[in-house]
């Protein structure tokens, strides 16, 4: 909790204040005053962390104010709220914390109360909720429930996907000039790195996105803190962790609701692509065994079924189904899926499927 | 402590470098005219205090201000005019100070007493 106290001559002003703190919960307000001299003789029994202060007051002015609440609490904060612009350089000589303009806005008003969080180490507001990135189908950022961040111009959102997409990797500004500017003129590539930079780190900070969550640093390594992001989940299942916990394998399945980053034309992506495929066919077949094992037909059928239709040509898919056809006693479906299967591999391959499948089929009939 | 200075050259300029140099808290004094090669230093160096021009046509100074905040970094950003014109915006910003040129030595001292 912030300990905080209110000054301002006008108690319609004070209630203003009060409303605009009301959404943020982590303020306590000890006490209000409408006369400034009041204030200080209270307040060293308070001893707030923060004052918001009025400066064109009759009694006292708030600068003047300011520097004897100083006096009396060492580590206090000040902001100033004022309708007056004049008083901000002399407001900077007191090192106070803001400068409010009146009538007060949110957005201005959660840029203060975002940097007194960050100065007593609160949660900001909107770390409370989950942070989902998506890179598994249509590329998005969003809090859960919310519509996803909205990018200046396509080549930040490429930006910003290809310092996702190496996290944790210093990389060298001619890295990135080379993967997302090599047709450009050096100096303007250079230029649009930066502003691209500056662009995503705003866009972040409009989305309330904090750098708990996702920060770039000056050597463009891009860290993630506690957030939702699907690809971490297909490289846990890659790591082999809890792969037979099938209530884990039908929740990392579901995530993948395309190809890494599917509709975006990055070169770049595209080994990536290929391994969350190659893995989200690997947890088909797992979550299939899993099913198969508990006897669960319908289902690990249902699972064969897609990895099939996923890659056609992977064997190890036709012979789990032929198993489970034979396991379930469908003799009629295995016969259909194998000749359909041998049609495909010869007429795309040029190949016949291997001997055990053949032996698989010949003692289902 | 590291300095970071943005402005273009004039005597103002000269006299604050000077007054940085005698600092004996100011281990370097880092001095820039342009604004990206700026921002790519303090990405890399990371400066304690970074002192940036306001109204004059060569540098964007809120935006290269800007650029620091987002960079991450816990660099004091102090910003150098003329004129009180960007002061609330300063604010905004999130600046540590706002001195005017010329600077009155007592007050950049006062500031560099704070940040040391």
């Amino acid at each position: 909790m912030i300990k905080a106290v209110l000054v301002d001559d006008e108690r319609p002003a004070l209630r203003e204040l009060e409303y605009f703190l009301r959404d943020y919960p982590v303020i306590t307000i000890q006490d209000k005053f409408t006369d400034p001299q009041l204030a200080l003789e209270k307040i060293k029994s308070i001893q707030p962390q923060i004052i918001f202060l009025d400066i064109n007051m009759p009694q006292l002015k708030g600068i003047d104010a300011a520097s004897k609440f100083m006096d009396l609490c060492e580590k206090v904060d000040i902001v100033f709220v004022t309708a007056y612009d004049s008083y901000a350089i002399q407001a900077f000589e007191l090192y106070t914390l803001d400068y409010l303009l009146k009538p007060l806005t949110e957005d201005r008003f959660y840029i203060t109360m975002q940097r007194i969080m960050n100065k007593y180490g609160t949660i900001p507001i909107n770390d409370k909720k989950n942070l989902m990135i998506k890179c598994l189908g249509k590329f998005e950022i969003s809090w859960r429930g919310e519509e996803p961040i909205k990018w200046r111009t396509e080549k930040t959102r490429e930006l910003f996907a290809f310092l996702l997409h190496h996290r944790n990797r210093n990389l060298s500004k001619e890295e990135l000039l080379d993967a997302l500017w090599a047709e450009d003129d050096p100096e303007k590539a250079i230029r649009q790195l930066y502003n691209g930079i500056y662009y995503i780190r705003k866009a972040l900070e409009e989305y309330g996105i904090g750098r708990n969550l996702i920060s770039i640093d000056g050597n463009y390594n891009l860290k993630l803190g506690p957030v939702d992001f699907d690809v971490e989940y297909y490289n846990q299942f890659a790591r082999g962790h809890d792969n037979s916990n099938l209530g884990q394998l039908e929740e990392i399945e579901i995530l993948f609701q395309g190809d890494y980053l599917q509709g975006e034309y990055y070169p770049w992506a595209d080994l990536e692509r290929e391994r969350l495929s190659s893995l989200h066919l690997r947890c088909l077949l797992q979550l299939a065994k899993e099913l198969k094992a508990a006897r669960k037909w319908d289902k690990a059928e249902n699972y064969l079924v897609k990895a099939y239709h996923k890659n056609p040509y992977y064997e190890e898919t036709t012979e789990l189904l032929l198993k489970l056809y034979e396991e379930t006693g469908n003799s009629s479906k295995a016969i259909l899926h194998y000749n359909t299967y041998t049609k495909l591999i010869h007429e795309e391959l040029g190949i016949q499927p291997d001997k055990k499948l053949h032996e698989l089929v010949r003692t289902i009939k | 402590m590291i300095v970071f200075l943005l402005d273009v050259g004039s005597e103002c300029r000269n006299a604050m470098v000077q007054c940085l140099r005698e600092d004996i808290k100011i281990k370097s004094v880092n001095v820039f005219e342009d604004y990206i090669a700026f921002i790519e230093q303090v990405g890399k160096i990371l400066p304690d205090l970074c002192f940036i021009r306001l109204g004059v046509d060569k540098i964007p100074g809120l935006t290269a201000a800007r650029m620091v905040k987002q960079i991450g970094v816990d660099s004091r950003i102090v910003f150098l005019s003329e004129d009180e014109y960007d002061a609330l915006e300063a604010y905004e910003i999130g600046a540590y100070g706002y001195l005017l040129y010329p600077v009155v030595k007592e007050k950049l001292e006062n500031i560099l007493a704070k940040v040391g």
